[in-house]
């Protein structure tokens, strides 16, 4: 019973191949004699190559941050280190993942029974199939491109061994790999990438308003804006606790075409009302005069926070006078 | 030819007469007209609410309320005018201590309606009965002979009072307002418009406690006041007629003008009671102001020669194209602009926007708040604003910028260079010379020029980044660091070797800070953000 205990305890360092050869043929004879044992094993196996299937769960932002969190406090640092440019490639890791790298990444999760070399550097996707950006993915090689294009940026690189499938293995890694992805100004997956990029907060600041800022110079000029986009900016203008970003969504916010869709307009007026940032107040009764004097039916809620605002003795000065000018674009 | 010769006059006429169709069409209107009477108590309110249309109510000695409205709806065709017909109907309501009287339109908001309606209401009311009327638009409300508290809101609208004996609050967003009382008031009176003006008409020898505000218009009484004048509110607080008066009268103008006048010496002229040197926007002469061509002309000439930003606004307290000396100009409230200013330029405004094209000497310009936007400034500079962006093409001299709010963007930065932003971003992007650059929150990028080797950097930002862009010999002692909560969230990082880091726990969050000496050493680089990164890069060679 004792040895049954311990070669239970062992069966998932038996079942990733990393026990001593001597300790993996004692646990292997045992488990063939003792029935009660190879039955735990083969559920054990079952269970481990049924986890293969699993879909893939993104785990949030925010979770992973606090879980690398916890074990890097766990993990003893060197005080100093030497500052270092980053980018040198790996060679191992390169070894490793000659298989798998840049096409890999842009099929994932695709099937694509005979796939095409690509062409040059950088690589250009064209493919019909919908090219996932996600943030975990599981890939066969068969799917993957076996030319390395340029060289990517291969971090975190893990083996793995497959059991019960001949002469598999698995390679995991993190590849930080340059994407452009060009389309019309209005297709859906360009707008939902802009979308996404103004508003994850887990992107850096400049990010954000690069993105913002490109926005405003390219989707100003063109027809009425599009909803996701004026939904995009309102959220940021709502909730990004960064005021550069802010003054840079309200500042777009103000100059997109078209009338302003109702998530917008109460953005602006939320802005208006609450904002600590003096400027975003300014930027966004302009917006709000620019939509009056453009004819735009004003209702209730905005005329009430335009009035308030114009009577409110500790509002700064310009935007009462800026309230007062926009309510007196009303016409009936 | 012979074709078209023929054809042109019948098309002419066809479009004629179609067009006197559908003119004709389009004044389409139906009027319909209601009237009812119900008791009401003594001390009964009648409430009354409507979108549009104009009102006049009458205090009278009778002890019923007669009310007569015409419903007036517009459209384009008959099946337009039957639309509005069924969806705007008159509710009544209530019961002797108050009647209800309210404008009900049925319409969706997701599909506009082809007609358009308004209700003109003529109402007889018991004098002693109150008052609470919501009318949003209309060319005129009337209310007189009423003894009774009055509430009254509109957005626009001249508001005229006649006879009231009650305490009166009258709230309008764009309309005037005029009330007439040829007895003192025994009951405070309010009175408030945003774009509006009010004018008080009152017995010389009325006692009240007066107050009156205007932001951008004029205070004047042409009764005898001894007013005290409150510069930062703009407004005037006297006691008329009496040393403890206990009727208030408030007037409240945002824009417009407060006018106090004797009811019975009307024509007296009024006098201002609002200082002389606070008068400098409305009392500046026409021609100063110039017509919205010249201003256009300015601003586009200014625009493409020297702005970075476009001006937004269009008119002005002040608008000058060339001064060939030195320009000071101060206003309470207003935009200015002057397109060249060959000597020193002082520019102060309580509200209101500053551009400036180019300057040839020192300068000054603040603003209580609003946009600073700057062309080429040869002399010092020193921009402040309250609120609202800083833009500088050129600060030749460097210069000393602050705003409590919003981004400040400099091009050319040619000396010594403070920059201080309650927060948004700041931007350097050519300097040759020393900066310091502090925001609340925001980012910070400098590009420091090509040709300098090593300068004296300082930038600070409690939440946001800071980029520092230097030339590829560009030499510094080099003190970076970041607080952040998350240690993996951001980084300092540099294109250029030689720096150490050190990553220590402060409070809650991670101290990361890099030391070091870029080609050598130089002149104190000092960057410092939190929860944000600290990035060097290097320019290409060229």
């Amino acid at each position: 019973m004792a040895e049954c205990s311990a070669v239970r305890e062992r069966m998932p360092e038996l079942l990733v191949e990393s026990l001593t050869p001597g300790l993996r043929e004692e646990a292997h004879q045992h488990i063939e004699d003792c029935a009660e044992c190879g039955s735990e094993w083969s559920g054990f196996r079952a269970t481990w190559i049924a986890m293969e299937d699993f879909p893939e769960r993104t785990v949030p932002p925010r979770v992973r941050a606090a879980f690398l969190q916890q074990i890097d406090a766990l993990t003893p640092k060197p005080v100093v280190v030497p500052f270092r440019q980053r980018g040198f490639f790996r060679p191992l890791a390169q070894a490793a993942a000659v298989v798998i790298l840049v096409g890999g990444s842009f099929v994932a999760g695709q099937r694509i029974s005979a796939p095409d070399p690509l062409p040059g550097n950088p690589a250009v996707v064209d493919s019909v199939q919908l090219i996932p950006i996600a943030e975990n993915r599981i890939i066969r090689a068969s799917q993957v491109n076996p030319d390395i294009q340029g060289s990517p940026d291969i971090q975190n690189v893990r083996f793995l061994e497959v059991p019960d499938k001949n002469n598999e293995v698995g390679i995991a890694f993190d590849l930080k790999s340059h994407v452009t992805v060009t389309g019309r100004r209005d297709d859906p997956s360009v707008i939902n990438l802009l979308s996404y990029v103004m508003q994850n907060r887990e992107h850096t600041t400049q990010a954000r308003s690069s993105a913002i800022q490109w926005v405003q110079d390219n989707y100003t000029s063109t027809g009425d804006a599009d909803p996701e986009i004026v939904k995009a900016l309102a959220n940021v203008l709502k909730n990004d606790t960064h005021e550069g970003v802010r003054i840079k969504a309200v500042e777009t916010l103000k100059s997109l075409p078209g009338t302003l869709a109702p998530e917008a307009r109460a953005a602006l007026i939320d802005a208006l009302k609450n904002d600590p940032n003096p400027a975003v107040r300014i930027k966004a009764v302009d917006a709000l005069a620019n939509l009056a004097q453009a004819g735009a039916p004003m209702d209730a809620a905005t005329v009430d926070t335009l009035r308030a605002k114009a009577s409110q003795d500790d509002e700064n000065l310009y935007v009462r006078v800026k309230a007062a000018e926009a309510l007196n674009q009303i016409n009936l | 030819m012979s074709r078209s010769f023929s054809f042109r006059p019948i098309a002419v006429g066809t479009l004629l007469i179609a067009a006197t169709a559908a003119s004709a069409l389009a004044a389409v209107h139906s009027a319909h007209k209601q009237t009812w009477s119900h008791e009401i108590d003594p001390g009964g309110s009648l409430v009354l609410i409507n979108t549009a249309g104009n009102v006049d109510v009458v205090g009278t000695d009778d002890k019923a309320i007669k009310i007569t409205a015409v419903r007036i709806i517009r459209g384009p065709d008959q099946a337009a005018l039957a639309d509005g017909r069924s969806k705007v109907d008159i509710v009544l309501g209530g019961n002797e201590q108050e009647r209800v009287v309210r404008t009900r339109e049925r319409v969706t908001a997701d599909k506009a309606p082809r007609w358009t309606s308004a209700v003109n209401y003529t109402i007889e009311i018991p004098r002693t009965i109150n008052l609470d009327i919501t009318n949003l638009y209309a060319e005129g409300i009337r209310i007189r002979e009423v003894s009774g508290r009055v509430n009254l809101k509109t957005v626009m609208g001249k508001i005229q009072l006649q006879g009231l004996r009650g305490e009166a609050n009258v709230d309008t967003i764009n309309g005037d307002i005029s009330g007439s009382f040829d007895r003192p008031p025994t009951a405070d009176l309010h009175f408030s418009t945003v774009n509006g003006q009010i004018e008080v008409r009152l017995p010389r020898s009325s006692q009240f406690r007066w107050f009156a505000q205007s932001m951008r218009g004029d205070i004047l009484s042409n009764i005898p006041v001894q007013a005290k004048f409150t510069p930062q509110e703009r407004s005037v607080l006297a006691n008329v007629n009496g040393s403890r008066p206990w009727v208030k009268l408030e007037t409240i103008a945002m824009t417009g003008r407060v006018f106090l006048i004797d009811h019975d010496q009307p024509s007296i002229p009024s006098r201002s009671l609002i200082p002389t040197q606070l008068q400098i926007a409305e009392t500046e002469p026409p021609s100063n102001r110039g017509s919205s061509t010249e201003v256009n002309a300015t601003l586009n000439r200014i625009r493409k020669k020297y702005m970075i930003q476009p001006p937004s606004a269009r008119t002005f307290a002040r608008h000058d194209s060339v001064v060939l000396e030195d320009f000071e100009f101060r206003t309470t409230l207003g935009n200015v602009l002057v397109g060249e200013v060959r000597g020193t330029a002082k520019v102060f405004t309580r509200a209101g926007e500053i551009i400036l094209g180019l300057v040839g000497g020192r300068t000054e310009v603040h603003t209580g708040g609003g946009p600073i936007n700057l062309g080429d400034i040869g002399g010092p500079l020193l921009a402040r604003t309250s609120a609202g962006d800083i833009s500088i093409r050129a600060a030749r001299k460097g210069g000393d910028l602050a705003t409590s709010g919003g981004n400040v963007q400099v091009v050319f930065n040619g000396g010594p260079l403070t920059v201080l932003s309650g927060g948004g971003d700041i931007s350097i992007r050519h300097t040759v010379s020393r900066v310091r650059a502090e925001t609340r929150s925001g980012d910070i990028s400098i590009n420091i020029s090509k040709d300098v080797r090593t300068e004296q950097i300082d930038a600070k930002t409690i939440g946001g980044n800071v980029i520092l862009s230097v030339p590829p010999g560009f030499a510094a002692d080099v003190d970076a660091t970041i607080i952040t909560s998350e240690e993996s969230a951001n980084a300092i990082r540099s294109d250029l070797s030689g720096l150490s880091i050190l990553r220590e726990k402060a409070g809650e969050g991670v101290r990361i800070r890099a030391t070091g000496k870029l080609n050598g050493g130089g002149k104190p680089l000092q960057l410092y953000a939190e929860d944000g990164d600290i990035r060097i890069t290097t320019q290409k060679a060229p």
